[in-house]
């Protein structure tokens, strides 16, 4: 995926995924990456939170897209998050506190990505699952996860996972 | 559709990891490699962890680039010092005028 591509995907996401559901999107903070030996860019960061003002939560998603002299630009690694907020300002930077879903793809000691089940400390790793692959979720796929402890289902529920 | 959009650049990228080294006191290259091993016994809060890894993997990638680039020229970084308690800046020493532009390209 080049560029403007991902931008693409960020306005179809922004779209299927907003008023309707309640959701206010923030304007999404984009950082490409220059190549310091070519005028190419080498990938992107995304940080965009949209939040459901009627009850102070919000999604908050990020996403680290690279390549290399190899390889084209791909998702590399990602976290994607949803909880309780206290203040509206700075929801895209802001350190969370409190969850009620997050997904990061970062492995602990070889154990795939992980799922937080509304606590910090309660991590549900990769290995633990044999359904679904969490490294395969994508920022729509979350969303719609979301909503549906939005809509009293356990994240176990809402997000099908199938425990060994 | 509005987009925030601010290029992250090399100095940029280097002050950020330089920033979570010293939150943390440990160096990058050993956090991550604790991390893989599952031997990691500094508690980095999630939002950090994320963070500090995207900062740290394009500040590699855009080294080995210049690296390559450099060896490609024929010349060679003769000296590299980077400390997490030194300056916010990484400090390269290197001896041609090719690699100084490279390296003002970099900054």
């Amino acid at each position: 995926m080049d560029y403007d591509e991902y931008k693409n995907l960020l306005r179809a996401i922004k779209k299927n995924f907003g008023k309707d559901l309640g959701i206010k999107w923030n304007v999404p903070s984009l950082q490409p990456v220059p190549d310091v030996v070519s005028p190419d860019i080498i990938g992107w960061r995304l940080k965009w939170a949209g939040v459901f003002v009627a009850d102070k939560h919000y999604i908050c998603v990020r996403e680290h897209w690279q390549g290399s002299s190899k390889d084209p630009i791909s998702r590399q690694f990602f976290s994607y998050h949803y909880g309780p907020y206290i203040r509206l300002e700075g929801l895209d930077d802001a350190r969370w506190k409190a969850v009620v879903a997050r997904i990061d793809s970062v492995s602990y000691s070889g154990r795939g990505p992980h799922i937080h089940d509304n606590d910090k400390d309660k991590r549900i790793f990769q290995d633990q699952l044999t359904d679904p692959d969490l490294s395969q979720f994508d920022i729509p796929k979350f969303i719609e996860c979301a909503i549906k402890t939005r809509r009293a289902q356990t994240v176990t529920q809402a997000f099908d996972l199938r425990f060994k | 559709m509005e987009f925030n959009e601010q290029p992250l650049s090399y100095a940029e990228a280097v002050a950020q990891v330089v920033k979570y080294e010293r939150m943390y006191k440990i160096r990058s290259e050993d956090f991550f490699e604790s991390l893989d091993k599952g031997t990691v016994n500094v508690d980095v809060h999630p939002d950090d962890l994320y963070e500090w890894r995207s900062y740290f993997s394009f500040k590699s990638d855009l080294d080995a680039r210049l690296a390559a680039l450099l060896r490609e020229n024929g010349d060679a970084i003769e000296e590299v010092e980077y400390s997490i308690s030194g300056g916010v800046q990484p400090r390269m020493k290197a001896h041609s005028a090719a690699a100084n532009n490279n390296l003002a390209l970099a900054a």
